[in-house]
């Protein structure tokens, strides 16, 4: 599902974020990557989303390579790929309902298909009770959980994580990690960077370490260190 | 595509509404500089019809020394009956001469007064209708028979309908560079309204591009904004064009008043071509200033 076959990426000529990094991620795995920060997870995340291009090597997703899509195929890339991040992206003018419909409203789905598909989701996340809630008054780890929604709305191939649980504490953090699991067994490929110890140990799936750009572990069933 | 639809119109109506101030001054600036355009073009709509249709009705005034003598007055009758370019002609003598002078001047007191006073500074004249109406050939003929013996001064309206164009095409020049000038701030003044149109919607947009949508659903409401702003500062400038037009009009078409603007209207048709052009010339820089705001600042 996403090969990265000697991915460099360097930023304003200097920064090296990433060095000749080579890995293969099969569909339907659960992949963390960690390492400190700087190490290049978030560049990986970005690299596969097509926000970033790399500067050598290729990278395939889905079996294309993505450096050769032309500008206007991006999107139509995004839309196979949610992304939820460390600060929930939200819109604060709209209501939970609204967020999570947004995402399917911007694509085109016709009006029906977004009122039939939204409650499905928002049930799937718990979140059912608060379709009309604005994220202010929603705690962190509702507000991921809405985020979790909007990316797992339109049933992605992939799933990606920056940081999911970086501003939640730990029992918030092990709810959502049960969601991305479970959101995993549905057949979706999840890639998630973390620094958060405690989980990568405890779900013990794919690590894959980074260190200044190069990939220096990867281990089917790892912990953090 | 109802949701599309549905989404675009709704969406752009927040933006205009979020930066009304900024909206407002691009606007009004448009407004006002189409409104110059189109004055302009209106301006040499009137003119061309004004010369046209005086070139139709005009008469050559020989206007004759006080001290013309018989012999001279006989051998111009002779030279003007075997000049070709010469229709026909008529004398007008001191009675006739003051009688018309009363007439045309019966509103001014003081000219009135000076004739009373002075009767022999009325000339007779010969008026002379030419063969041909075109403003050459009664240059040339003005021009030739203003050389005869005794004629003190050769005269005719094309004098007075090309000092009309010189003021008005300079008077035009003058309105069309006000009018670019302006034109250039109204596109800018689009340009930073999308801007800030898209600095203050730029979660959405980064939710967007991210979720999937295409480059021209994001960019299509702020391109709409655009227009949607030109489009009213053409309505503005409509109103303007059409307001100088009445007034024109009002001037031009006196029946009071016969003066030398008499004619100087543009006919319904120019009216609406002047407006059409207005209205195209809004959504044109209303499109290119949003559309130049979107692809210098939508990083897509």
């Amino acid at each position: 599902m996403i090969t990265f076959d000697d991915v460099s990426k360097i930023y304003k000529g200097e920064v090296k974020a990433l060095r000749g990094c080579t890995a293969n991620i099969e569909k339907g795995e659960f992949v963390f990557l960690v390492g400190p920060s700087g190490s290049g997870k978030s560049t990986m995340l970005r690299l596969i989303n097509r926000e970033e291009t790399a500067d050598d090597g290729h990278l395939f997703v889905a079996g294309k390579d993505i450096a050769k899509l032309s500008s206007w195929r991006v999107p139509y890339l995004r839309r196979n790929i949610g992304c939820i991040f460390q600060d929930y992206k939200l819109l604060p003018n709209k209501t939970v309902y609204e967020n999570v419909a947004f995402a399917l409203e911007v694509i085109g789905r016709p009006r029906n298909v977004v009122h039939a598909q939204v409650p499905a989701i928002l049930e799937l996340v718990g979140l059912d009770t608060k379709n009309d809630n604005f994220p202010e008054e929603l705690s962190g780890g509702e507000q991921q959980r809405v985020s979790i929604a909007r990316a797992f709305v339109n049933r992605p191939l992939i799933l990606l994580a920056d940081e999911p649980t970086g501003n939640l504490d730990p029992a918030t953090s092990v709810g959502i990690m049960r969601l991305l699991d479970r959101i995993n067994r549905t057949g979706t490929t999840v890639v998630m960077a973390t620094h958060d110890r405690s989980i990568v140990d405890t779900m013990q799936r794919r690590v894959i370490e980074l260190d200044q750009g190069h990939i220096i572990r990867d281990q089917v069933r790892g912990v953090y260190q | 595509m109802a949701l599309k639809l549905d989404y675009v119109v709704r969406e752009t109506s927040i933006n205009m509404r979020r930066n009304v101030t900024l909206t407002l001054a691009a606007i009004v600036t448009m407004g006002v500089s189409l409104s110059l355009f189109g004055c302009a073009l209106l301006l040499r709509f009137g003119v061309d019809n004004l010369s046209s249709r005086w070139e139709e009705g005009v008469e050559l005034i020989l206007f004759l020394n006080r001290d013309v003598t018989d012999e001279e007055k006989a051998s111009l009758e002779d030279t003007l009956q075997r000049n070709p370019a010469v229709e026909d002609f008529r004398y007008v003598n001191e009675e006739d001469s003051r009688a018309e002078f009363e007439r045309l001047f019966r509103r001014n007191g003081a000219m009135l007064e000076r004739i009373e006073a002075r009767p022999d500074l009325l000339p007779t004249s010969y008026r002379i209708n030419p063969t041909s109406s075109s403003s050459t050939a009664i240059e040339a003929l003005t021009t030739e028979l203003g050389q005869q013996p005794g004629v003190m001064r050769a005269t005719s309206s094309i004098d007075a309908i090309k000092m009309v164009s010189r003021v008005s095409n300079s008077a035009q020049r003058a309105i069309l560079l006000i009018a670019v000038g302006l034109l250039v701030a109204a596109l800018l003044l689009i340009l930073n309204a999308i801007r800030m149109a898209m600095f203050a919607r730029r979660r959405e947009i980064e939710v967007m591009k991210l979720v999937g949508a295409t480059n021209w659903f994001i960019r299509v409401p702020f391109m709409l904004e655009g227009v949607v702003q030109g489009l009213i500062g053409a309505f503005l400038a409509a109103v303007g064009v059409y307001g100088l037009d009445s007034f024109m009009t009002s001037i031009g078409s006196d029946e009071n008043n016969v003066n030398m603007l008499t004619g100087m209207v543009a006919s319904s048709a120019e009216v609406t071509a002047v407006i059409t052009a207005v209205v195209f010339l809004g959504i044109v820089i209303g499109a290119a200033g949003s559309g130049w705001a979107v692809s210098r600042f939508l990083r897509v």
